[in-house]
This record gives structure tokens, C-alpha cells and sequence, in this order.
């Protein structure tokens, strides 16, 4: 069950303002971003907070195997589950092959997401990374 | 009173608590737009407040250090002490020369003067001391003072008695250093230099004691200070300088003539005082347990010596001087000393009996320098 709102930014991580103040995100929104940014952070690459993060940037250059794969997704979800932002949720990830040098990485998350102006119901959210090992870096993919 | 640091996590709390109690806003957790915002203010609002403290320290007294305690120093027109190589001058009696027996000193050296560049060696720390004019003597004289100076890049402290060696290249001709000898390279701390500067802003408000007693502490050879208004007439005051030790330096008091002349308003006479010196000479007898070997009982003595000249060092006009504290330390020194007797007792030049002696308010002993050996512990 998750229902924490926050503050709405655009897919780039801009604020969105509508009529003077900041805008509200909705829950799914915002755990949606809140994700989004623990994947796309080095852990303890973050100031604030040192341990945060969870993008896997350790394995750039390795080869583009099963066993490096099996690996990333380990890593993934370890440091998913450390950050406690999955708490209450069931989520399962896939890591796939692209390419010669890239891998996809699919999170699903299955929680009960309840939105203020909308009856509570389950929802599945589907979230897909693009890492490339040439230079360990993940990419959200709209 | 200084403002105190609020850290980031303090500001953290206050900024999610003020959020969640007031805002639609309530997903705080690391990662959040929100806790991203936060973040980035409080890291500022954090360093800012550590400068805040910082900087409001600094303008108090009791919290101000170095640079900045110097900076308040200098608005009562003092400064932070420099570290000082040792001086010390022949009217300082310390550096003796000296022959023993019917011997002269012109007898043993052939000419009537210790010259210029001498230098006098402390055998276990290596300090060295120069000679810094030429000194002369007349044909019958068997000891004579001089000036010198201690060059050294470390702090140094050098017992009585311990400078034995000097490069004149005669074996009769012996020196030594009648007092102890500190040579200092550590600057003057933040907590000395901090109570100097609140007598100084008392002072500052005239030519009051505050102002006379903050200026002369920063001496090193000088314990305490006693001032006594109109002695020398109305309009005058006496400065009687307790020394640390036996003596003060002569450049320690032509130092603090400069500074009286300065801080006394116009006017008003001020005198230097030292107390009467009183010269001592003590012999003392010991004996040692039968299995103590002779090197040892030499090496015991010599610490047996020092630890009298301590006690009379540390006596304070008006204090007594008893032969049962002189006898407590020499026993005290070792186990190997299984008795000690003060045997002979000899008081400005006079011998007396053995009895215990107190000295006057204006008095001071110290180990008589025209002797060879003034305090002298033996078989």
C-alpha cells in the first residue's frame, strides 16, 4: 500500500508549478520518480545522503554475459530493498540483452497505491532501464 | 554569548517534520523531489550556520583563538609572545668559570681574559651555549661570570650544574652554570595569552596594578609580582619581582623598566625591586647502604644537589627554611641513602649554627655564587 504524494516534476526532474505554488505529484507519480532517482544514483554518490543509490555503475566494462547480468540484477535489488522504498510493495526484476554492449533492466512493482481523489486500487508499474557497459551508466526508456 | 552550530540533520528534521505536519507533501524519503529540495537548502543553511558559530565565537574572549584572539589582542596593544633564545649576562651570574685549589685563572689560561665566541657544552643534551663579549679578570681572581647565549632550533631545559664543558682547551680551567637554564621555541599558548588580555582590558582603563601586573606576567623568569604603592614617596610605587628559581635575568629587567615607563602615567615614579638576595652555602653528609657501588653514589649526589637548590629556589619571601626538608629531600633522592646530616651552614657569608632560618619579607636565598660548589652533598 503506498499513498505518499510529492512534489510533481517532469520527466527531466524539473518542478512543475500551476498557478504560483508547487504542484502535487500523485503517489504512483511519486514513487515512480522516487525509484527512478535511487536507480539513476551511485551509491553513496548522493551528498545528502550517503547511503542511497542504487545504479549499478560498478560493472562498466565487464563482458556482457549471463553470470555479469545475474549480478546486476543482484546489485539492483539488493540496494533497492536497503533503501526501504519498496516497503509494502512486491516487485520482481528481469535483466535482459540488448545488444553487444547493453542489457535492459525491467522493474515491476505491484502495490496498492492510493490516490486521494481516486477510489484505492491495485496497480502494477512497469519500469524499464537501458546499461550500457561501455559506460556504466543506466538510462530510464519512456 | 557565541551562537550555537545547528547541523544539517538538524535542519533536516526540522524542514520534513514542518512538511509533513503542513504539506500536502508527505513522500520524504531519500530519492523524493521534496527531500531533494530540503537537501539542497540545508546543506547551505548547515555550512552557513557552522560559519555563523564559528564567526560568533570568535568575537567573545573566552571562545576566540589564534588569529582571531590576536586580533583582540592587538586593541588592547598587546600581542601574542614570541619565543625567545636563552640570554643570559655576567651580571646574571650563571656561567661560571672557575680553578680550584691555589690555583688563578690568569695561572691556568696565561692571559687576563675569557674571549669573545667561547663556547660552553652540555654533555648529555648537547646545548651549547657562545659567549657573547670578551671578559676580563684580574691576576688574583679564581672565578669570573659571563655572557652568553644559547642557539639551539628545540626547546631545552638544562639543570644547575650541568654545563661542564667549554672549548678553551684547559683542563684546569672547569665552568659551570650556577642555575638552571630554559630555552624555549613554543609559542605562547591561547589560554595564557587570553588571560593576559583580560587583565589588559581592565587596565586599559588607566595606569591602575591590573594594567602594571598584565604587562610584566608575560616574563618567563619572573613567578609573581608584588606592588607596593608610595614606599619611594607619594606619587611612586615599588615593583618587587618575585624570580622563578634564584635569580632574574638583567634583560628580563631592563625589559620591564622599558614597559613601567610606559604603562605609569605622568607624573608617577615607579621603582624595580628585587628582593635582598641572601647568599646560602649547605654541606650535607650521607651515607650509603653497604651494597651501593661508587658510580651510582656520584650520580645520586649529583641529583641530591639539584633537588636542594630546587628547595631553595622555591622559597618565598617570609618562608623558613628548615634543615629537616633539606635532610627529607637528600634521603628522599634514593633508597641507597640510608641517612643524610646537614654539617655546615654558612648565611651571607657567615657560618652558623645549624638551625632553622626565616627569611624577611624582602629577602631571598640563593646558592652562593662565589663559592665552588654552595650546596655540596657528600660522604
Amino acid at each position: 500500500m503506498y499513498g505518499n504524494r510529492d512534489i510533481s516534476t517532469t520527466e527531466n526532474g524539473d518542478l512543475v508549478v500551476d498557478n504560483g505554488d508547487l504542484a502535487i505529484s500523485t503517489a504512483s507519480e511519486s514513487l515512480l520518480r522516487t525509484v527512478n532517482f535511487c536507480l539513476l544514483t551511485n551509491y553513496s554518490g548522493y551528498k545528502p545522503e550517503r547511503h542511497f543509490g542504487a545504479s549499478p555503475d560498478k560493472f562498466i566494462g565487464q563482458q556482457n554475459n549471463s553470470n555479469t547480468r545475474n549480478e546486476i540484477r543482484l546489485h539492483i535489488d539488493y540496494y533497492l530493498k536497503n533503501q526501504g522504498l519498496l516497503m509494502g510493495a512486491t516487485h520482481s526484476l528481469n535483466v535482459v540483452p540488448v545488444g553487444n554492449h547493453e542489457i535492459a533492466v525491467i522493474l515491476k512493482i505491484n502495490t496498492l497505491i492510493i490516490e486521494s481523489s481516486t477510489e484505492a486500487s491495485p496497480q502494477e508499474m512497469i519500469i524499464a532501464y537501458k546499461y550500457d557497459f561501455n559506460n556504466g551508466t543506466l538510462e530510464a526508456v519512456a | 554569548m557565541p551562537k550555537k552550530r545547528k547541523t544539517f540533520g538538524a535542519f533536516q528534521a526540522e524542514s520534513i517534520n514542518y512538511l509533513l505536519a503542513n504539506t500536502p507533501f508527505n513522500n520524504a524519503v531519500a530519492g523524493s523531489s521534496a527531500r531533494s529540495v530540503t537537501d539542497i537548502m540545508n546543506t547551505q543553511m548547515a555550512e552557513m550556520s557552522s560559519h555563523m558559530a564559528r564567526a560568533s565565537a570568535m568575537v567573545y574572549l573566552d571562545t576566540a583563538s589564534g588569529y582571531y584572539l590576536d586580533l583582540i589582542g592587538s586593541l588592547f596593544g598587546i600581542s601574542r609572545d614570541a619565543p625567545t633564545s636563552y640570554k643570559t649576562t655576567a651580571g646574571d651570574k650563571n656561567i661560571k668559570f672557575y680553578v680550584t685549589g691555589v690555583k688563578t685563572l690568569k695561572g691556568v689560561l696565561g692571559t687576563n681574559s675569557i674571549p669573545n665566541g667561547t663556547t660552553i657544552q652540555n654533555t648529555s643534551s648537547g646545548a651549547t651555549l657562545t659567549t657573547t663579549s670578551l671578559i676580563n679578570f684580574n691576576d688574583t681572581d679564581t672565578f669570573v661570570f659571563v655572557s652568553a647565549t644559547l642557539l639551539s632550533e628545540k626547546s631545552i631545559v638544562i639543570g644547575p650544574s650541568t654545563m661542564t664543558v667549554h672549548s678553551l682547551g684547559v683542563p684546569d680551567l672547569l665552568v659551570t652554570n650556577t642555575s638552571s637554564i630554559t630555552h624555549s621555541l613554543v609559542q605562547e599558548s591561547d589560554l595564557s595569552f587570553r588571560d593576559r588580555i583580560a587583565s589588559a582590558s581592565v587596565a586599559s582603563e588607566g595606569a591602575n596594578s591590573s594594567r602594571i601586573l598584565s604587562s610584566i606576567q608575560q616574563f618567563q623568569d619572573i613567578a609573581s609580582v608584588d606592588i607596593r604603592a608610595g614606599i619611594s614617596g607619594s606619587g611612586s610605587y615599588d615593583v618587587y619581582l618575585v624570580p622563578v628559581g634564584n635569580r632574574i635575568s638583567q634583560a628580563t629587567i631592563a625589559a620591564i623598566a622599558r614597559i613601567l615607563s610606559s604603562t605609569s602615567g605622568f607624573g608617577i615614579a615607579f621603582n624595580i625591586r628585587e628582593f635582598d638576595y641572601i647568599p646560602v652555602k649547605i654541606e650535607i653528609q650521607v651515607k650509603f647502604t653497604n651494597s651501593t657501588n661508587d658510580s651510582f653514589k656520584e650520580s645520586t649526589i649529583n641529583i641530591a644537589e639539584s633537588r636542594v637548590r630546587s628547595l631553595i629556589g622555591s622559597l618565598r619571601p617570609g618562608d623558613e627554611l628548615a634543615m629537616n626538608r633539606i635532610i627529607s629531600e637528600v634521603i628522599n633522592t634514593d633508597n641507597s641513602i640510608s641517612n643524610a646530616e646537614v654539617i655546615f651552614l654558612c648565611i651571607n657569608k657567615r657560618v652558623q649554627a645549624i638551625r632553622d632560618l626565616r627569611l624577611e619579607e624582602d629577602e631571598l636565598f640563593v646558592p652562593d655564587e662565589d663559592e665552588i660548589n654552595p650546596i655540596m652533598v657528600r660522604q
